[in-house]
């Protein structure tokens, strides 16, 4: 770092972390169910290596996993990010097919 | 999802045609009288009477759906639920479906999440939340100190927090206590004084200090739901191992539980009965303090003295949770999808099903007694 020079607010902080070795102690994230903070095994095997005790059938579960940002990774995140995902769509077991995927790059 | 049983009985079939009618037209909730409340997707409240099994009426909730966590006021006329996404609070008259508070969380520059938490105090003046905050900085949020914060019920629609105390994070469900303790469900369960902010232990779990032969508790409260027995469940998993090898395949595995009574604040946390198959959420029969029901792929019940599994039901797909009549013979069993499925508790048969505009997802399945 010393041949680099802070030009911005954000570069000090960075440098003032780095060459202080001071780091902001890492918390864990506010909820046990938020998105990120869940490393709660279940969509794809249940607890006893199986299947029979995933929810079935998937769609009962689909806003589940998605309301309440359980599983991120597999379905959109409506708590947050992707409000709409189930907008037209009451029951997912009947319409199923209009809930599309994500995709980034075409917004 | 089978329908083949949905319309056994058409009069206790509640159709979104059904519902539509009835909200606009049903008079006002009779004395003595149990009603089922539950949330569905878009943003709806339903408002069952479970005399008939039908929807008595349907409150639109404003905003996005907010998982459907529901808190019910101590006379039961008023229920208050979470919204946009579980960052705003409505109150409903549920005997007209009229608006009667609002509290909106968040701020321009702060994020608010309350994942289930809500509840209302023992005199029905107060509403208490637990708020997860973050604040929104130009290039990074901040995750700050999850906090109680306490509403009064009378400013109406525009509420705002007038106390916040600090607490624990990962808290999901909690219940107020007769002594207005609000009973705090996360990694253990704590209890805390709305007024001065003074946290007691109720029982520990994640911090319970039973020697290397037990598996530290897995526990989550996502839908405790204890009104007609006037408690607080927090269910576990554990496992108890044969020697310190600690190995799993012989380990004897056990459903547990942390159970409040809410008229003493006074909780018991024991193991139940064998774990053998996945449950979501526990109620315990108002008659019998040892006769437990649970839900999930299978509806069961269980006798608790014994620690045994008394009767298994399979069911046509996945419920979340579950809640009883008042007098201990009917079991509604809902969340996921847009359907409540009834049965009989002496033997767990289906013996009807309530169908609603959309999917339950998250949302609770409270009991509303109004009395004269």
């Amino acid at each position: 770092m010393k041949h680099l020079k802070s030009m911005n607010k954000k570069a000090q902080l960075i440098n003032k972390a780095v060459s202080s070795e001071e780091v902001e102690d890492v918390v864990a994230m506010q909820v046990v169910v938020g998105c990120t903070a869940t490393t709660d095994p279940g969509w794809e095997l249940d607890p006893f290596g199986g299947l029979g005790s995933l929810c079935q059938p998937m769609e009962s579960d689909l806003y589940g996993c998605a309301d309440a940002c359980w599983w991120p990774a597999q379905v959109p995140d409506t708590m947050h990010t992707y409000q709409e995902w189930g907008e037209g769509v009451a029951k997912a077991d009947k319409d199923w097919r209009k809930l599309d995927g994500i995709f980034e790059d075409a917004e | 999802m089978k329908l083949n049983n949905t319309f056994k009985s058409a009069g206790l079939t509640g159709s979104l045609a059904l519902g539509g009618i009835l909200s606009a037209v049903a008079p006002a909730a009779m004395a003595d009288q149990e009603y089922l409340l539950t949330v569905t997707r878009p943003n709806q409240l339903h408002v069952v009477d479970m005399s008939t099994n039908t929807i008595a009426r349907t409150c639109d909730i404003p905003g996005p759906f907010g998982t459907g966590s529901i808190a019910l006021s101590p006379d039961n006329t008023h229920a208050y639920v979470l919204s946009n996404g579980t960052k705003d609070v409505y109150g409903f008259d549920i005997r007209n479906c009229e608006i009667t508070f609002k509290a909106e969380q968040s701020s321009r520059t702060e994020q608010v999440i309350t994942m289930q938490s809500i509840t209302v105090s023992a005199d029905g003046t107060e509403l208490y939340t637990v708020q997860n905050p973050i604040t929104k900085l130009r290039d990074r949020y901040e995750v700050k100190q999850p906090r109680l914060a306490v509403f009064n019920i009378a400013d109406g629609m525009n509420a705002k927090a007038v106390r916040t105390y600090p607490v624990d994070r990962r808290i999901t469900k909690i219940a107020t206590t007769a002594q207005n303790e609000v009973i705090l469900g996360g990694g253990d369960l704590k209890a805390i004084n709305p007024r001065t902010g003074e946290i007691r232990m109720v029982s520990k779990l994640a911090s319970w200090e039973r020697g290397p032969l037990w598996l530290p508790p897995d526990a989550f409260a996502m839908h405790s739901q204890g009104e007609q027995a006037n408690e607080y469940i927090m269910p576990y998993s554990t496992a108890k191992f044969t020697d310190e090898s600690m190995d799993m395949e012989t380990a004897e595995w056990w459903w547990g539980m942390s159970r409040v009574d809410l008229a003493t604040g006074q909780a018991e946390r024991m193991e139940i009965f064998p774990f053998e198959f996945v449950i979501f959420n526990f109620i315990t029969d108002p008659r019998d303090s040892n006769i437990l029901y649970g839900s999930f792929n299978t509806l069961s019940k269980h006798d608790i003295s014994q620690k045994k599994t008394l009767l298994v039901h399979e069911m046509e797909h996945s419920y979340y949770d579950l809640n009883i009549s008042g007098d201990g013979k009917t079991l509604y069993v809902g969340g996921t999808s847009s359907d409540i499925s009834v049965h009989d508790s002496d033997t767990l048969e289906k013996i009807g099903s309530i169908q609603l505009t959309g999917d339950m997802s998250t949302s609770d399945l409270r009991v509303a007694t109004i009395k004269d």
